[in-house]
């Protein structure tokens, strides 16, 4: 199954200033992934790449399996919806539906219609008259109406309140429930994605600092509180990513394989935003570095 | 994608589609009751047949039209899209950037030529019974015939470019109006002239009107006044002896004391109406019988755009206009579109092992190629950097 | 049908909570034999949750027997109850369960403390399996 969104050492550079650089991941196709990391991390340079609106200055980019090249058909297959959702203000929904029906092959008609009257959307309003959620979901309407094999969001849902928010992603996992579809979906709230995303990437200062299975990474990570000790006696099978002490007691964000049995530590669970902090909190770790390289 | 680009333009155009009709309207009104009103058999150049005001204004609103296309038009159809961030629908559907462009930028081109020819058709068709002094010279030359086409097509290509340079819209319609008033003088005053060269012809100074008098460092000289050739445009005269020299000052002003003694030591007087341009000197009477005393040693040689240029010259100057328009055109969606993508050399040594905190289990350390940079590299500008935030 | 809901505070993974749901759903008889399991489509259009979450409840519910898939129909409880085998354990383990409180009671503990040593001790007992 090749990856759905594959990078080798991809890089982005404006003037002096690298926004991406070194980043080499691989999406395997049918998750969730979300796209983690601090505003100016490199997130919208990343999926700006991935939907070929830049050109990489280093590495290489490939979509199911093709080098983005900004073909007619590489375009089909991929859908966006860009941050601050940009819709054309004076043209209506309708105009909208048309346009995306106009300019793409694979159009669907009727999951169009039915989504747009679902929301109970005027079709004569014009796209800058809707509300923040509604043109959220209009923008998410042309993406998926496209019937793309990769969906691309660049923070969709930052500016959105609650109610709109949760509405998104409802939309947003019911088309990822019925259709075959690798979703990549950026956000700087680690919260909104922990119930959607399956695969979490976490970018920071341009640099991919971590990425893997949710699943996986909860279930290897651990936070052990106990009497201060020196974080350099755990075993080697236990990698502390992040750890904080006072005179009495220390506390530890660790990586593990295996289960903790030092009876003096008490173990418990860490949300995915535990380990996404913890992560990004770390100094950057030099090329070659002891670390656990699978 | 037509429709997409109909729809986007529709506003535009109905708007300017008013705005010609009422135009038309106003052109053709007029311009029927103009022919009513002058005589049949003379021209209606008199002043006293009316329409005054129009005659002064149309002349300016056509050359107005190209720039003002070029500035609403041109101008915004692409700075638009990248200042809003609309670009980011647009260029994400399943057409690729060129053919977006080429089909919007041919629709509303299009338009605006045909605009534009429509404009000149109208103010040529009025101002046909009025006729045109010199329709060679620079003010008559724009605002007649079809070089309003090319000025158009250039103007709106200039928008264009400018959009995509500036990627905002005011300055790129500022951009706009100034690089097209700055191009079409400096074609008018550099370049016009030398695309047909003109004729010569000797004008005997018997011919009247056409010899003039004037101080300078030799004392009084006589030179020769550029004459008004009817459907031509004359453009400089010289005095030449007969074998087609140009004599130097000190040489004409012996002459003028040789045969024309009475002017030669005379005070300077208004001239006489009727006088060639730009002289200054004696009644005509006596520059008269100077002309002939003078002709058997000096003759006037007119260089002039004969009336058979008329139209090469409008359909050269308008085919140039084009054809630059379609070069920026061309050039701006080429730059448009992606470059070869890139393929990363294979295990190139050296390279850099993966990132330690990486856990995903698929992945594999092995050597990644170091793609080098590309050198130099500009922003890319197909993406407003001030928006690259993450 | 009945609806799930997503306590995100809680500590319990989301496909863990559908489980449990599932499972008390059973218990208290809002989920018979024959019943249909709201489709994933219908669960993540509401909860906004991953389609693997409740994929991944379903399958671990049919695993323990409880419910069967029926391909392109849907997800339907099947016959056993949950009156699963450690029923028969609850006899024995609850007379344990008691001679444990009455020494909890003799240390000085009341009842809040009980209850929260028991559950403590359930929560370490899960996480110390790790992996």
């Amino acid at each position: 199954m090749s990856a759905a969104l594959a990078t080798s050492e991809l890089g982005k550079r404006y003037r002096r200033k690298w926004a991406l650089s070194g980043c080499t991941l691989e999406i395997p196709a049918g998750r969730v992934a979300g796209l983690v990391g601090p505003n100016g991390a490199g997130k919208t340079t990343l999926l700006h790449l991935a939907v070929g609106l830049i050109e990489p200055s280093a590495g290489s980019i490939a979509v199911l399996g093709e080098e983005v090249a900004g073909t007619p058909a590489q375009l089909a297959r991929v859908g966006f919806v860009a941050q601050e959702t940009t819709l054309y203000a004076s043209l209506s929904v309708a105009d909208h539906l048309r346009l995306g029906a106009a300019l793409n092959p694979r159009w669907d008609t009727d999951l169009a219609n039915v989504r747009v009257a679902r929301l109970g959307l005027d079709r004569a309003q014009r796209a800058g008259t809707l509300s923040g959620g509604q043109r959220a979901q209009l923008a998410l309407t042309l993406a998926i109406a496209k019937r793309p094999d990769v969906l691309v969001l660049d923070e969709p849902v930052a500016s959105l309140d609650p109610l709109a928010r949760r509405e998104f992603l409802q939309g947003l996992m019911e088309f990822t429930a019925e259709h075959t579809v690798t979703v990549v979906l950026s956000s700087h709230v680690v919260a909104d994605l922990e119930r959607v995303c399956d695969y979490v990437i976490l970018l920071a200062q341009g640099r991919v600092q971590l990425r893997g299975d949710v699943d996986e990474l909860l279930s290897t990570h651990r936070r052990l509180s106990g009497p201060r000790r020196d974080a350099a006696r755990l075993p080697a099978s236990q990698e502390v990513i992040e750890e904080s002490h006072t005179d009495r007691q220390s506390t530890l964000l660790v990586r593990t394989e295996e289960p903790v049995i030092d009876p003096s530590w008490s173990v418990e669970e860490v949300s995915l935003e535990d380990v996404v902090l913890a992560y990004m909190g770390r100094p950057e770790v030099e090329e070659g570095l002891a670390g656990i390289n699978r | 994608m037509i429709w997409v680009a109909w729809r986007q333009f529709r506003t535009q155009a109905l708007v300017t589609l008013g705005l010609l009709v009422a135009f038309a309207v106003l052109v053709l009104v007029t311009g029927l009751h103009l022919r009513d009103a002058c005589p049949p058999i003379t021209d209606c150049s008199s002043t006293n047949v009316g329409y005054q005001p129009l005659r002064e204004l149309l002349g300016p609103a056509l050359l107005a039209i190209p720039a003002l296309l070029g500035m609403f038009w041109g101008a915004p159809l692409l700075a638009r899209e990248l200042e809003s961030g609309t670009y980011r629908l647009a260029w994400t559907q399943s057409v690729t950037r060129r053919r977006w462009l080429s089909v919007r930028v041919a629709l509303v081109g299009l338009t605006a030529l045909a605009v534009a020819g429509l404009a000149s058709w109208l103010v040529s068709w009025w101002f046909a019974p009025i006729g045109t002094a010199d329709r060679f010279a620079s003010g008559a030359f724009d605002e007649r015939g079809i070089v309003a086409l090319g000025y158009a097509g250039f103007a709106f290509a200039l928008g264009i470019a400018a959009g995509a340079l500036t990627r905002r819209t005011l300055p790129a319609v500022a951009a706009t109006l100034l690089a097209f008033v700055a191009t079409r003088i400096a074609f008018t005053f550099w370049v016009r002239p030398h695309i047909l060269a003109p004729r010569h012809a000797l004008f005997a100074l018997t011919d009247g009107k056409i010899l003039g008098i004037s101080g300078g460092p030799f004392g009084l000289t006589p030179i020769a006044g550029v004459p008004a050739i009817k459907n031509a445009g004359a453009i400089a005269a010289t005095l030449v002896d007969r074998i087609g020299h140009a004599p130097g000052g000190g040489r004409l002003h012996g002459l003028l004391v040789r045969y024309c003694p009475t002017i030669a030591s005379g005070a300077p007087q208004k001239p006489g109406a009727g006088a060639a341009k730009g002289l200054v000197g004696p009644p005509e009477t006596s520059l008269l019988s100077c002309g002939r005393a003078l002709s058997p040693h000096l003759q006037a040689l007119v260089t002039f755009q004969p009336a058979s240029h008329y139209w090469p010259l409008q359909a050269l100057e308008t085919a140039i206009f084009l054809a630059v328009a379609l070069a920026l055109i061309g050039a701006t969606i080429w730059r448009l579109g992606r470059r070869t993508p890139r393929r990363p050399a294979a295990g190139a040594p050296g390279a850099r092992i993966a990132d330690p905190s990486v856990l995903d289990p698929a992945s594999q350390v092995r050597p990644m190629p170091t793609g080098a940079p590309k050198g130099d590299e500009r922003s890319d500008w197909s993406l407003p950097r001030s928006t690259e935030r993450n | 049908m009945i609806e799930f809901h997503l306590d995100s505070r809680s500590g319990v993974s989301p496909y863990m909570q559908v489980v449990q749901q599932v499972r008390h759903a059973l218990r208290l008889g809002l989920l018979r034999e024959g019943d249909q399991l709201p489709t994933v489509k219908d669960v993540v259009a509401r909860l906004a949750i991953n389609p693997n979450t409740v994929l991944k409840a379903y399958r671990e519910l049919e695993h323990a027997g409880l419910v069967a898939a029926r391909p392109g129909v849907g997800t339907f409880v099947t016959g056993s109850s949950l009156a699963d085998p450690a029923i028969s354990a609850h006899g024995p383990l609850r007379r344990e369960l008691r001679g444990w409180i009455v020494k909890a009671r003799h240390a000085g503990l009341d009842e809040e403390s009980i209850e929260a040593l028991f559950r403590d001790a359930v929560r370490s007992a899960r996480i110390e399996g790790v992996a």
